[in-house]
């Protein structure tokens, strides 16, 4: 159990900026997630807390460790891959016992221990199998076992979870974030989808073509976006575009629109409201950002539903709401039905 | 599968089946030959025969170059495959897994061997050892080393074909993954890389046995009087008689090449590897 320090960490293939500068510090005991799009970096920051990859510029420490310079094998870090990663010709126990053994453990200590890690993922009864024996969530849990099992300083997750079907992720999610709970391991998770990112990470790190785009908790991150690229990237999002001076309270859009804020704290000419945020109703109230619009399409999710409308202006929100809501309000989900938008000042989010 | 009845789809059934039948009977045909000329009593190589007799197999016994040219032949073939997997393994993981300049060309200069014709690397080896013998004064010609010498250049491109294929299949993550969890260089080559190449080591090991027993074009030039191997005692016997005991000779070594592959077969499944 350690804290990490990322400083100043820079890596370049070439033309390429993989990782820009990169600053950060893990706190112990912290689920960690760095999420961003493909070829934005996170993969390659990993590598290189891993060892595997030979940073440039920068430094990393491990708790008071500085591990700028230590090879992979000399680490202590507990790796857990998107495809698994198992030795094919050992058996659960001594996939498990891999990192002990190279530990020069003692036979007595090193049952113990594979026995301890494998009931913690419930594999205890499977230790005689082959990987190929076994299915991809089991193979994924096997290899958790084999991580923890070193007792290592921090844990590193690559993606882990992609490679298992829809049903088995979520599975698989929950475990390991009770694991992580449980065993209070300082964990960095790399991931590109951001539910999975919100329901197990504590804090998250988007990044975006080797930059750190803005580092908060899942509530941070949605209801504060730092700028267009987080807010598009976690959660839906309606955009306009207009402008707003300093202090002002009213956002003007280019469309013609006018939208109550908050006083604005710098001038800025973009504004998001989120889906979730929109309430829907069948007359006009005298709340201030009301419109009157038309629904454009609308698409039926099971529980939710999602409408776009469509204002007279031309902009047009979307807006997730049940269909239960739908339904108390007797209000209508048919294309071309008229009804009205709103949402509170505080829900429209300048940046 | 229900299968089609117009006429055309029962000639085309019929064509494919004839092909293949006339194909394997082709590969097989020299095989079964030669077991059928070691069995019959001509006293010369030739047709038709005669009777049938076991003597030739008796004959081979009494030929003292066979015996020692057996003996040698299995030495040479055991040396130059222990030799040559000792140095194409570690040339082939190095040949996969790091990038440099050249890496191509070097390739290419390993698969040489097979490109080159045999008797002109013969020749040349004999050549070199000569003058090796000549600087030094260490007989080389006719040696078991000088043999294994030049038997190692022929089993080098078979090994980094199967070795280089069955690496290139092995992905990088599980030797990342064995030294994440503490195994250093060395341990994951001998803990993850070498057990899951396993399939190719022994298929080139047995490539080159085979390759190295069957030899002829270089141990001819490499052999010294009363230093034969098997083929070049068979051809040394051809020059002066032609009868069935050079086929009753080749089916004894086809038998012991099948029985070593049959014997392998049962610890590694031979079919997957090559």
């Amino acid at each position: 159990m350690a804290t990490v320090t990322i400083e100043n960490l820079r890596k370049v293939y070439g033309d390429f900026v993989a990782v820009d500068n990169m600053s950060l510090e893990v706190k112990d005991g912290e689920f960690l997630i760095l999420l961003g799009p493909s070829g934005c970096g996170k993969t390659t920051t990993l590598r290189m807390l891993a060892g595997f990859v030979e940073q440039n510029n920068g430094r990393l420490a491990i708790g008071d460790r500085d591990v700028t310079a230590e090879p992979p094998y000399r680490r202590n870090i507990g790796l857990v891959f998107q495809n698994y990663a198992l030795f094919p010709h050992l058996t659960i126990f001594e996939n498990v016992a891999f990192g002990l053994r190279r530990r020069k453990l003692p036979e007595d200590e090193i049952k113990l221990r594979v026995r301890e890690a494998l009931e913690l993922v419930r594999l205890g009864h499977l230790e005689d199998r082959y990987p190929k024996q076994m299915s991809g969530g089991q193979q994924q849990r096997v290899a958790i076992a084999r991580a923890i099992a070193i007792r290592p300083d921090i844990l590193l997750l690559d993606e882990p979870l992609s490679n298992l079907d829809a049903k088995l992720r979520l599975q698989v999610r929950d475990e390991l974030r009770a694991l992580q709970k449980k065993l209070n391991i300082t964990t960095i998770m790399v991931t590109h989808d951001q539910d999975e990112a919100m329901y197990v990470g504590d804090r998250l790190v988007v990044m975006q073509e080797g930059k750190i785009q803005q580092i908060g908790t899942p509530v941070e991150l949605y209801n504060n976006p730092a700028n267009r690229f987080v807010a598009s990237f976690i959660g839906r999002t309606n955009f306009v575009e207009g402008e707003i001076a300093k202090g002002e309270t009213f956002f003007k859009a280019k469309s013609g629109m006018v939208i109550a804020t908050t006083p604005a704290a710098r001038g800025a000419n973009e504004l998001v409201v989120r889906p979730e945020m929109i309430e829907l109703s069948a007359q006009k109230t005298v709340e201030a950002n009301c419109f009157e619009a038309e629904i454009t399409s609308s698409v039926f999710l099971g529980g939710n539903i999602e409408i776009v409308a469509t204002l007279p202006t031309g902009d047009a929100f979307t807006v997730i709401t049940t269909v239960k809501h739908l339904k108390d309000r007797g209000l209508p989900a048919e294309t071309g039905s008229r009804l009205v938008l709103s949402f509170s000042p505080e829900s429209a989010v300048l940046m | 599968m229900v299968q089609g009845k117009t006429f055309a789809e029962r000639l085309g059934r019929f064509s494919v089946g004839l092909i293949n039948t006339v194909g394997l009977g082709i590969c097989v045909l020299p095989l079964i030959l030669i077991l059928w000329l070691s069995v019959i009593s001509n006293s010369v190589l030739s047709l038709p025969a005669e009777g049938y007799t076991l003597n030739w197999f008796a004959e081979v016994r009494r030929q003292p170059q066979f015996i020692g040219g057996f003996y040698l032949s299995t030495m040479v073939a055991v040396g130059a495959t222990i030799i040559g997997m000792a140095v194409t393994i570690p040339a082939a993981i190095v040949l996969v897994r790091k990038r440099f300049i050249g890496r191509t060309a070097i390739m290419q200069l390993l698969m040489s061997p097979l490109i080159v014709p045999a008797i002109v690397i013969g020749a040349s080896l004999y050549m070199t050892l000569v003058e090796l013998e000549v600087r030094t004064g260490i007989p080389a010609t006719g040696s078991l080393t000088g043999f294994i010498a030049g038997h190692v250049l022929l089993t080098i491109p078979w090994c980094i074909r199967l070795l280089t294929a069955n690496l290139a299949g092995l992905d990088e993550i599980v030797e990342e993954a064995a030294a994440s969890l503490g195994a250093s260089p060395l341990a994951v080559i001998t803990k993850v890389t070498l057990p899951l190449i396993r399939p190719g080591i022994v298929a080139a090991a047995i490539f080159s046995f085979v390759v190295s027993f069957g030899n002829l074009e270089v141990s001819m030039f490499l052999s010294t009087p009363g230093q034969l191997t098997l083929p070049v005692a068979i051809l040394q016997y051809l020059q002066w008689k032609i009868d069935p005991t050079i086929a009753a000779a080749s089916v004894m070594q086809v038998a012991i090449i099948g029985l070593a592959l049959v014997i392998t077969n049962r610890f590694v499944n031979l079919s997957k590897m090559v």
